[in-house]
């Protein structure tokens, strides 16, 4: 199979290290950050994926029904 | 006895030439192997950790994903599925990127990375020339019927579970206008049209549109069509159903191979008729589908006799397992 769709992915053990790059580690661990479409505080353990949406970062949790809804807004459905 | 001890000592050569070649040409099978070996190893570092769970992940999709192109059909799926790990990126790169990044975890909890990694793909690369201009309900239908048949087909009955107690039943409500388009799939499914006719006119719609600004004319053709195909889904024994949809933007029609008394009492002539007719009435698209072995060896018949046709042309055929029988759809373009 020719071209592929790249999916890009961040194993939970190298999760810190990307949010401490991205500087949003602080705000995750000490309960700033809420998932976009729940409202759900964010930890390490519940973050389930990032996308950039207006020049910013969006954060949902784990929930599958949030996840659903973030990627239909990533590609600004 | 010189060639025999030749023979010998060549032979585990010989079989790892095969292998590799068979490699070479099945690269999903190599990333699978890969896989279950990373599997096994994945304890000695992170690294070989993270290796297992991509792989795993991108062979069976991929596997999925080749099986969905067949003859010159490749648009239904164009792309297979590359798991890329991000590790150091800056907010500014994060941003300019613009993709999304899911969270995976240890290859114990392999269901859940392998459901939202389906359904990224599902999202991004299903039917793609075509997600603009088909309505969004149908849209949506044809996402969940895809979604079940790849976990299905990837024998990811963990992941199917949580799809359908996290996904499907809290956003699909009973009586709803999607679970209605839902089950029609399904049906549709059951004799081999969902991949063989309904994927393939919906990805033509893109191909022949191409750039086109769409507007609610394509989309409302798209729900007549799928009017079209539920008169088909719900047809009983017996009573016929016209399975055709003449559009501006869609031309299909569907020919189906339901009676082996038929071909045995008049040969391929009813057949080729009916085709002639519908080639004179200005079919573009024509899909011979059966079910059942006897009727998929007359569609074999069918497209041998048409294979010096000035009129049609053989675009591709694809056999598939329906249930304990197999089914087939003949794709049959008009030349003009």
């Amino acid at each position: 199979m020719g071209e592929k769709h790249e999916i890009r992915a961040v194993h939970e053990n190298n999760l810190e290290e990307m949010l401490k790059e991205l500087g949003i580690f602080d705000d995750v661990r000490e309960g700033r950050v809420k998932c976009r479409f729940c409202g759900k505080k964010i930890t390490l353990e519940n973050l389930g994926c990032l996308y950039p949406k207006n020049n910013d970062i969006s954060i949902c949790c784990s929930d599958s029904k949030c996840f659903v809804q973030a990627i239909q807004d990533s590609r600004g459905a | 006895m010189d060639w025999l001890a030749v023979f010998y000592t060549s032979l585990p050569w010989a079989a790892l030439v095969g292998l590799l070649l068979y490699f070479i040409k099945n690269p999903e099978k190599a990333e699978k192997w890969g896989s279950i070996i990373a599997k096994s190893l994945s304890f000695l570092s992170s690294r070989i950790e993270r290796f297992s769970v991509a792989r795993d992940i991108q062979s069976d999709i991929n596997s999925f994903a080749k099986k969905l192109r067949f003859g010159s059909e490749s648009s239904i799926v164009p792309y297979g599925v590359r798991v890329n790990w991000v590790k150091n990126m800056t907010r500014e790169a994060f941003v300019k990127d613009g993709k999304v990044v899911i969270k995976m975890a240890h290859h114990e909890n392999q269901a859940r990375n392998f459901l939202y990694a389906t359904m990224e793909w599902v999202d991004r690369g299903l039917i793609p020339e075509s997600r603009n201009l088909v309505d969004k309900s149908i849209l949506q239908a044809l996402d969940f019927a895809f979604i079940n048949k790849t976990l299905i087909e990837s024998k990811r009955h963990d992941s199917k579970q949580i799809f359908f107690d996290e996904i499907f039943e809290p956003q699909v409500k009973r009586g709803s206008l999607i679970e209605r388009y839902c089950s029609i799939l399904g049906e549709l499914d059951k004799i081999g049209l969902f991949v063989g006719v309904v994927l393939p006119e919906y990805a033509l719609l893109g191909r022949k549109l191409g750039s086109v600004i769409p507007d609610e004319k394509v989309k409302l053709e798209t729900i007549y069509f799928f009017n079209m195909l539920e008169k088909l889904a719900r047809k009983r024994h017996g009573k016929d159903v016209n399975p055709n949809y003449v559009g501006e933007y869609i031309n299909c029609y569907i020919v189906l191979i339901a009676r082996t008394e038929t071909y045995a009492m008049y040969g391929l002539e009813p057949y080729l008729g009916f085709i002639n007719k519908c080639c004179r009435e200005g079919a573009r698209s024509l899909y011979v589908c059966a079910i059942g072995d006897s009727n998929v060896s007359v569609v074999k018949r069918i497209r041998d006799s048409y294979e010096k046709s000035t009129k049609l042309s053989c675009a591709w055929e694809k056999t598939q397992s329906v249930g304990d029988t197999r089914s087939i759809v003949l794709h049959l373009e008009s030349r003009t």
